[in-house]
């Protein structure tokens, strides 16, 4: 799956990267004021948790090969 | 726990078209409670932010001569005529509202917006370095170009006009009274709270049916089109609802006008064959030129991409300040294709399902057949009928945003019309029950299956482009009983948290998207535009048809409409 790498010492806690995301792959820590990347599995590398994050704390790497698409049922 | 809510306009859906609908529903009564329900969040959900950021306008042609045009060689005169002279006339002004609302239209040292017609041909650099192109193509059309950080501006402008917003939010269900629609029930996505919202009239503008297949079309899983089919809505060219695109399996990234340079195995192009003089985007032919190769054992297939005379235009608008002016855009696709590209391994191009399955029946006022139910954007592009006998984007490039916008500024003063002429209606408390008890039973399920083991299984049904673009009955009729047998298995998809339960019910939307797909693609015996059939290779003798779809007691229901022709001013050539 795709790798959701966050600094944490560079996080300010702006909730950039949860509002941007499309499809809920990334939740939100109101006590630690976190992200929690809790599907990563589901994560379509759309990349806007990565560059809308204002102090660069996040980071995707795509893991293509684990993209879930149906390559045996193309015909 | 449950929090109630009541609006004049409730808006489904945060993005272009449903924010394009609030605003101008509250610019045309400002004393109506405008509310906006989103699933995820209101600025960054949805497409409109993840695409090339193109938007289509006339520029100096008239909308009739576009009408004309786009009848004649892209829609093939299955079209609400009325409907498209109406999206024509209106594609000029979404830009510069667009621009109004947002200030992310990319314009000129003159303030005049920055055009490029689909299709130019690079032909040198000013001493500056921007590029110059030969514009003189066939088609009557032009593209601006947004940055793609507008929408978040738009939400802005919105919340200064006065509307009100509630993100997290996903609505399942339509509350009816007596047939007409008086609210929605939704849940929150972190939390499982539920929400119900009264309101005098709805709109969904929460995007389509996109099969979760292709990236960024992921977050289109057609809950808003099951809720509506629930609640009694007709759907039509649902069969149309099948847009593939070119893309690598190294990273399912797209590719446009592979269909140039579309080689076999044995280094012939069979692709060029397909385009012809008026070729303005990809065509069904081609995909279905790729199947036949692989079904002849001519595969794997290859793009040459230097030889894509359409290369230069694109990589001077996406990623690339030889034309435009778009900061955030330019960097949004410089990090994507960066993570691509660098994986790409081999030239092997397959065509990857888009879908864009949204058949939302609508008038020209935006108005389903369901009084105080109205649609705006991908939900309705097909059921509106505008584009006629294609698939999404409709064959013309920036026509997203340009649908989404247009159809909200229809939808946003039909359902503030319908608002202030219709009282807020009594909500059914065993109509909440039943949404309830229908949403939250994979809570309780005994079942073991994950909603992404459900999502895998759709795909292998969806995918193929026997199933879903080159068509033959047999194919179609073992894929509709695969769609049956799946459905057969619902209740044992199992949810943890809202989450899941979201997916749960995305999956029960997608089988029956699926479903609604496959018997209206059984019913069309022709193939007419991007709707092929093997077993029936012409176009049908008949006339121009609308397949229909409709709920009868539950089951999904197919019937055929004539094209009222005679209504039209349009008239096709052989006619």
């Amino acid at each position: 799956m795709n790798n959701i790498i966050i600094n944490r010492e560079l996080c300010n806690g702006c909730k950039i990267c949860f509002r941007a995301c499309f499809i809920d792959v990334i939740k939100w820590d109101d006590k630690n004021k976190q992200p929690i990347i809790a599907y990563p599995e589901e994560c379509v590398q759309c990349l806007y948790c990565e560059i809308n994050c204002p102090e660069r704390a996040l980071k995707v790497v795509p893991y293509y090969d684990s993209y879930l698409f149906p390559r045996e049922h193309l015909i | 726990m449950t929090e109630r809510l009541q609006a004049d306009v409730v808006v489904v859906g945060g993005s272009i078209a449903g924010l394009a609908t609030a605003i101008t529903a509250k610019e045309h009564d400002p004393q109506l409670n405008v509310l906006v329900v989103e699933k995820y969040t209101s600025g960054y959900s949805g497409k409109a932010n993840r695409g090339a950021g193109i938007v289509l306008l006339l520029g100096e042609h008239s909308p009739e001569e576009f009408a004309q045009f786009y009848l004649r060689h892209i829609g093939l005169y299955l079209n609400n005529q009325k409907t498209l002279l109406k999206y024509a006339s209106m594609l000029n002004s979404n830009v510069e509202l667009i621009d109004k609302w947002s200030g992310k239209v990319d314009k000129d040292e003159n303030g005049k917006f920055r055009t490029l017609k689909w299709g130019s041909k690079l032909v040198g650099y000013t001493p500056e370095g921007k590029a110059i192109f030969d514009e003189s193509v066939p088609y009557p059309w032009t593209l601006a170009a947004i940055d793609l950080d507008y929408i978040r501006e738009v939400r802005r402008y919105a919340r200064r006009a006065g509307v009100k917003f509630v993100d997290r939010v996903g609505v399942v269900d339509l509350l009816t009274h007596e047939g007409a629609a008086v609210g929605a029930v939704g849940y929150n996505i972190d939390s499982g709270e539920q929400y119900v919202i009264g309101a005098r009239a709805v709109v969904l503008a929460c995007g389509n049916q996109c099969w979760r297949i292709m990236p960024m079309w992921s977050p289109a899983r057609g809950e808003g089109i099951a809720a509506a089919f629930r609640a009694g809505v007709k759907l039509a060219n649902c069969e149309y609802g099948s847009f593939y695109n070119w893309t690598s399996l190294d990273h399912f990234e797209s590719h446009m006008g592979v269909e140039y340079a579309l080689y076999n195995d044995k280094g012939e192009n069979v692709g060029i064959k397909h385009v012809k003089e008026i070729h303005p985007d990809i065509n069904a032919d081609s995909i279905a030129e790729w199947y036949k190769q692989m079904v002849a054992g001519n595969g794997p297939m290859h793009y040459r991409e230097e030889e894509n005379p359409l290369m230069p235009m694109l990589t001077s608008v996406l990623g690339s300040q030889a034309v435009h002016n778009r900061p955030y855009a330019d960097r949004f696709w410089n990090y994507l294709f960066f993570n691509a590209f660098t994986r790409q391994t081999n030239d092997v191009v397959v065509p990857g399902l888009v879908g864009e399955f949204g058949g939302l029946w609508v008038d020209e006022n935006m108005a389903t057949p369901i009084p105080g139910l109205f649609a705006a954007g991908d939900i309705c592009v097909l059921g509106s009928r505008v584009w006629g006998a294609t698939a999404q984007p409709g064959r013309h490039r920036g026509s997203g945003i340009a649908f989404g916008t247009f159809s909200g500024r229809v939808a946003g003063p039909s359902a503030a019309v319908y608002a202030t002429e219709h009282g807020p209606k009594p909500l059914s408390d065993e109509q909440i029950a039943q949404i309830d008890a229908r949403f939250t039973a994979p809570l309780r399920s005994k079942g073991k299956m994950k909603p992404l083991e459900m999502v895998a299984e759709m795909q292998k049904v969806m995918q193929p482009v026997g199933n879903s673009l080159y068509r033959h009955e047999e194919r179609m009729k073992k894929a509709l009983a695969r769609v049956g047998e799946l459905q057969e298995l619902v209740p044992e998809l199992k949810a943890e948290d809202p989450h899941q339960l979201f997916g749960v019910n995305e999956c029960v939307a997608t089988l029956l998207c699926a479903e609604m797909f496959f018997k209206a693609s059984l019913e069309r015996k022709e193939s007419l535009g991007w709707f092929l059939r093997e077993d029936y290779p012409e176009p049908s003798k008949e006339g121009l048809y609308w397949v229909v779809v409709e709920n009868k007691n539950g089951e999904v229901s197919v019937s055929k409409e004539r094209v009222p022709l005679e209504e039209y001013p349009f008239q096709p050539e052989t006619a």
